[in-house]
């Protein structure tokens, strides 16, 4: 850390501790005191975008009386915290526990980082490791960037490959669907760190009794890759209605693949897709 | 022309501003409802970049007063807006004139982290009937100017009274164009009925907007249950250009529904599976947060998990109208919430959607005003409103489903003559006759109740559905209904209303025109709606 940012956290810390956890201005407070903070993990085990880990920030109120409390989340520029403050109602007695994700943008150098949460006089310090992502023979879970035209709340990019293929799960965090909703086509994007050589994909769609095939899954998509020329369609499924899908073609070296989606079934609204493994 | 960006030196409380732009004029009466304490740490400079990136505001005209409303955020998508936890000296002025030649008031207020730097003044001392220029100033940076007007005097009586009726305003739906055309409009207060904000996940370009160029962070796709994310939900709300158009024009009285917390909560009772004791912690949250971006009195300022938003305001002997809370008090929905057919526990006695307090204030005030007029601000629709079947489908979440409450307003209402109730939620234009018994469609009316549209929720809407088609045809007492977004404009004159619906082709892309769809008029001494 550079003297101007060790100089700037602690200035940050000067202010947490006069400014932070002040008591209702409506109501009589409590000491500052009052207000504990805890963060459920010691440390934080992380590999990246799409293998990152949550933090858990307990404030309780020990104190006789209802405050307003808040909670300063500070962390290096290379962690991505989608949140850094978290500033709540707590009657007496009261304990608020809020999840905070942490995950490392892809090129994040591997090693130790830290996490710290201050409020009021309470700093906790949590430091949060970046290791290597593990070897897989699926290439998609070695992805340094996993991106998409868009994302649909709770179906985040990263749950295509998560590793988890059963479409039962679909709706809990463990498949992607794009944002946009009868605007095609949406787009689904693997990077690596250095060229691969693919030479199969494996597309998992929708297929359950919530969600079947024939309303809600993926029926037209492009498999492309990157190539010095741009974009390099090598294969193309048309008329999908089965819940998995697999292409294959001439294994070739390259930095990027990725899933152009076309049309759905039924509905035709959303790009859906479960799990997405190449090799 | 605007004063140069100048860095503040050291704060000083209350010190004129350089080049005389802010002299004060007259005595500072106002009542700065966050007044400096020793536990408000002050910044030592301004901010950097314009902190008034969320526009200004002002509501609840009263004859002599009106309160004024900004908030700080320098990065209006950041916690805090960008800004440490530190106050800031906010100073304001109220003119006569839009060069604020004749500055009648003018003070300085403190915008408080504690309060997500929102400034709420309470003007006092001016003249009823009147309309006023309003702007704040710190450091260098000086606001946009807002333009209110006071209530008539108490004793007065006005003419006529010009209002619009707004509500459900959700940011991923479509842009608000409808504000764009409502600040235009020669009005004298707009009434938003409900659903401000939504506490649904907004993506990074705005949901159904798909504007690139917003690029949100993804805090914004984060539940929002905790005060720094309902402050950041009301700043993205507020960062609308129209929807500041609209703030800056015409003073507005605000309630709320359910999306301003989670929706259809009732009471104490959450929708979804969370226990009631972290409900609570996010209703006070939520309305902590309400109150902090509202042009909103002290009165209302909430206390934990309780805030008082029912109250009155009177214009003149024309109208006085009752601003109501149907969420925070109301019993659970009966039979489960949704359409239901059949469901003997929405007649239930002990139920009520006001509360055993606010319904006696409601009557009570009811009989007592005297006005010509008597005018319910509030949420869901009062009207009957079938979903097919027989027994008919009803809604649960709204009067259907309180029936003995409707019945005790219904009542009053037959008593006191020119009652006209304002209602959003629905996203549908309604036009409705309101009997104490809906199958008795011979009966005469005892009021009538204007349901507005929403601003942008639903998207574009259509203006008619097969389904509205057969509401109209099983329920004889609704004149109208349009399922297109926009507002209604209404006109209270001594004897007559007039409700103009007017409407938008669009919102999924800004710059939609407005028509006027349809028009009505109502007596007040017979009551019943008629094509104007």
């Amino acid at each position: 850390m550079d003297r101007t940012r060790a100089h700037r956290a602690a200035a940050l810390l000067v202010i947490a501790a006069t400014a932070l956890c002040g008591p209702a201005p409506a109501t009589a407070g409590p000491s500052r005191s009052g207000v504990r903070l805890s963060v459920d993990r010691a440390t934080l085990p992380i590999t990246g975008q799409c293998n990152g880990g949550e933090l858990r920030v307990r404030l309780t109120n020990r104190g006789p009386a209802p405050v307003y409390a808040d909670a300063v989340l500070t962390a290096p520029a290379a962690l991505h915290l989608p949140r850094r403050l978290i500033s709540t109602w707590l009657p007496a007695g009261y304990t608020r526990t809020v999840p905070v994700a942490v995950s490392a943008p892809a090129g994040t150098p591997t090693g130790t980082y830290t996490v710290s949460v201050t409020s009021g006089e309470h700093r906790v310090a949590v430091p949060v490791v970046v290791s290597p992502a593990r070897p897989s023979a699926d290439l998609a879970r070695s992805a340094v960037r996993v991106s998409a035209s868009s994302s649909r709340t709770g179906f985040p990019v990263c749950g295509a490959v998560d590793g988890d293929a059963d479409p039962a799960h679909w709706g809990h965090g463990t498949g992607w669907a794009d944002g946009t909703g009868r605007q095609w086509p949406d787009w689904y994007e693997l990077t690596w760190s250095g060229p691969r050589q693919p030479a199969r994909v494996t597309l998992t769609t929708v297929g359950s009794a919530q969600f079947p095939t024939a309303r809600y899954g993926l029926r037209d998509w492009d498999v492309q890759l990157a190539t010095a020329a741009g974009w390099r369609t090598v294969a193309a499924v048309r008329g999908n209605t089965a819940v998995t899908v697999t292409s294959t073609f001439p294994r070739q070296r390259t930095g990027a693949l990725r899933i152009v989606t076309h049309a759905a079934n039924g509905l035709n609204d959303q790009s859906r897709i479960v799990e997405l493994s190449v090799s | 022309m605007l004063p140069p960006h100048r860095p503040a030196p050291a704060v000083r409380i209350g010190a004129l501003p350089r080049r005389g732009l802010f002299a004060l004029g007259g005595a500072a009466l106002a009542v700065a409802l966050a007044p400096v304490t020793t536990r408000t740490a002050m910044a030592a400079a301004a901010p950097r970049s314009d902190p008034f990136t969320l526009g200004v505001a002002s509501g609840d005209p009263l004859p002599d007063g009106v309160v004024l409303w900004t908030r700080l955020a320098p990065r209006p998508l950041e916690p805090l807006g960008g800004l440490p936890f530190a106050g800031y000296p906010v100073q304001w002025q109220i003119a006569a004139d839009p060069a604020f030649r004749r500055v009648v008031r003018a003070g300085t207020a403190t915008a408080r982290a504690e309060y997500g730097h929102s400034v709420h003044v309470d003007v006092r001392g001016l003249r009823p009937g009147h309309d006023y220029y309003y702007r704040f100033r710190t450091g260098g940076h000086l606001s946009p100017t807002g333009r209110t007007r006071t209530a008539p005097a108490v004793s007065a009586s006005p003419r006529a009274l010009r209002f619009a009726v707004a509500s459900c305003q959700a940011y991923t739906d479509g842009y608000f164009s409808a504000y764009r055309h409502l600040a235009a409009e020669d009005l004298d207060v707009v009434f938003f009925l409900g659903d401000y904000i939504y506490e649904n996940a907004v993506t990074s370009v705005g949901g159904n907007r798909f504007d690139p160029a917003l690029r949100l962070p993804d805090a914004f796709e984060l539940p929002v249950d905790t005060l720094d994310l309902y402050r950041m939900r009301y700043a993205l709300y507020r960062s609308d250009p129209d929807l500041q158009a609209a703030h800056a024009a015409f003073p507005w009285v605000l309630t709320w529904d359910d999306h301003e917390v989670q929706d259809n909560y009732a009471a104490g009772v959450p929708r979804f599976d969370i226990p009631a004791r972290d409900f609570l912690v996010q209703r006070a949250n939520a309305y902590r947060a309400y109150w902090e971006n509202q042009p909103l009195r002290r009165p209302q300022q909430p206390s934990g998990a309780g805030m008082r938003l029912h109250r009155r305001l009177r214009f003149g002997d024309l109208a006085e109208a009752h601003v109501l809370d149907t969420r925070q008090y109301r019993s659970d929905q009966a039979c489960g919430d949704g359409l239901r057919a059949g469901c003997a526990d929405r007649d239930d006695p002990r139920r009520s959607v006001l509360g055993d307090a606010q319904r006696g204030w409601l009557l009570d005030g009811m009989n007592r005003s005297g006005t010509r007029w008597t005018i319910l601000a509030q949420q869901m629709m009062m009207a009957e409103c079938r979903y097919g079947g027989d027994p008919a489908l009803l809604d649960m979440d709204k009067w259907d489903g309180y029936a003995a409450d409707r019945r005790k307003v219904l009542a009053t209402a037959a008593r006191v003559p020119g009652t006209v109730v304002l209602t959003g939620d629905v996203h549908i234009n309604y036009a409705a006759d309101l009997r104490p018994d809906f199958g008795r469609p011979s009966a005469p009316a005892v009021a009538v109740e204007l349901v507005g549209t929403s601003v942008s929720s639903g998207g574009n809407g259509t203006d008619s559905t097969p389904r509205l088609d057969q509401q109209r045809r099983d329920s004889p007492h609704l004149l109208f209904a349009n399922a297109q977004r926009g507002y209604v404009r209404c006109t209270l004159t001594r004897s007559t209303l007039r409700a103009d619906y007017r409407t938008l082709p669009f919102v999924n892309r800004p710059g939609a025109p407005i028509t006027t769809r349809a028009s009505f008029v109502s007596d007040r001494d017979r009551p019943g709606l008629s094509p104007a």
